[in-house]
């Protein structure tokens, strides 16, 4: 898994890429949270080179989806495919988050 | 349904091996010729069992094994991930969707949840203080040759 962020005009960008799970969550976390410190008046995750996605990336990705609505910032999701776009319809986020295209 | 196959391993329930498992487990299953939707189902469910292991049962996960028995049929794949750890005491609250016992980990409590629906049939027995045993079966859609 790899992850990095990339900030212009106010619009923060998180591309996480490969296979995102409990082994590199952490990672994950702290670069979308360096994003946030960042005061972002919109968020993009851009997921179209991430192929595997499961219930711990998306209690991470809950978690600031929620801190920056009580902040007034949306977040988008960008380029979801076969295995994250199934995680992401079943976990109910689909019908939360706003898509990006 | 007749038995082609059996596969048996364990590892140390480090976070590290969750991609091992899960690929292994999927590649297992690849002599039926599952479809991509399939293969993906069972990464997921596999993926979802594991983390619990190694998140929730031991005090030391690295020290400790994760057990996963795979049994392929005809038509399906048998799943069981066990652990020998602090089992779970009650089972009906931890499957409840969104239910965590860690919620300032940031888990959202839908690893069971995800377990059920990325496959056909799930049934988990824990004991307090002896472990946990996940069983899942997920039917095999055939991809076209
Ligand atoms: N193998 C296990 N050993 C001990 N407790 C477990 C195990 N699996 C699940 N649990 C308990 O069940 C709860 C729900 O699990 P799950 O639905 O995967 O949510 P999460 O992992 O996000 O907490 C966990 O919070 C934990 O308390
Ligand atoms: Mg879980």
């Amino acid at each position: 898994m790899t992850v990095h962020r990339e900030f212009w005009g106010g619009r923060l960008v998180i591309y996480i890429c490969g296979e995102l799970d409990e082994s590199n969550i952490d990672i994950a976390r702290e670069e979308f949270d360096k994003g946030i410190a960042d005061n972002p008046n919109t968020v993009v995750l851009e997921m179209s080179e991430l192929k595997f996605i499961d219930s711990t990336g998306i209690g991470m990705i809950i978690s600031r989806y929620k801190r920056l609505k009580s902040m007034g910032v949306p977040m988008y999701v960008k380029g979801l495919k076969a295995q994250t776009e199934k995680v992401f319809r079943m976990s109910g986020l689909l019908s939360i988050i706003k898509i990006a295209h | 349904m007749s038995l082609i196959n059996q596969m048996k391993m364990s590892v140390l329930a480090k976070s590290g091996n969750e991609a091992f498992v899960r690929s292994a487990v999927a590649a297992f299953c690849v002599q039926l010729n599952p479809t991509l939707e399939v293969i993906n189902d069972i990464k997921t469910a596999v993926s979802e069992a594991v983390t619990n292991v190694i998140v929730h049962a031991y005090e030391e996960p690295e020290k400790n094994f994760v057990y996963i028995e795979a049994e392929l049929f005809e038509d399906s794949l048998s799943i069981i991930i066990k652990d020998t750890g602090c089992g779970i005491k009650n089972l009906e609250e931890a499957m409840q969707p969104m239910f965590t016992s860690k919620p300032e980990k940031e888990r959202s409590g839908m690893g069971f949840t995800f377990m059920q629906t990325f496959t056909d049939e799930l049934e988990v027995s824990s004991e307090t203080g002896a472990g946990t045993t996940v069983k899942m079966r997920k039917y095999i859609k055939k991809a076209e040759e």
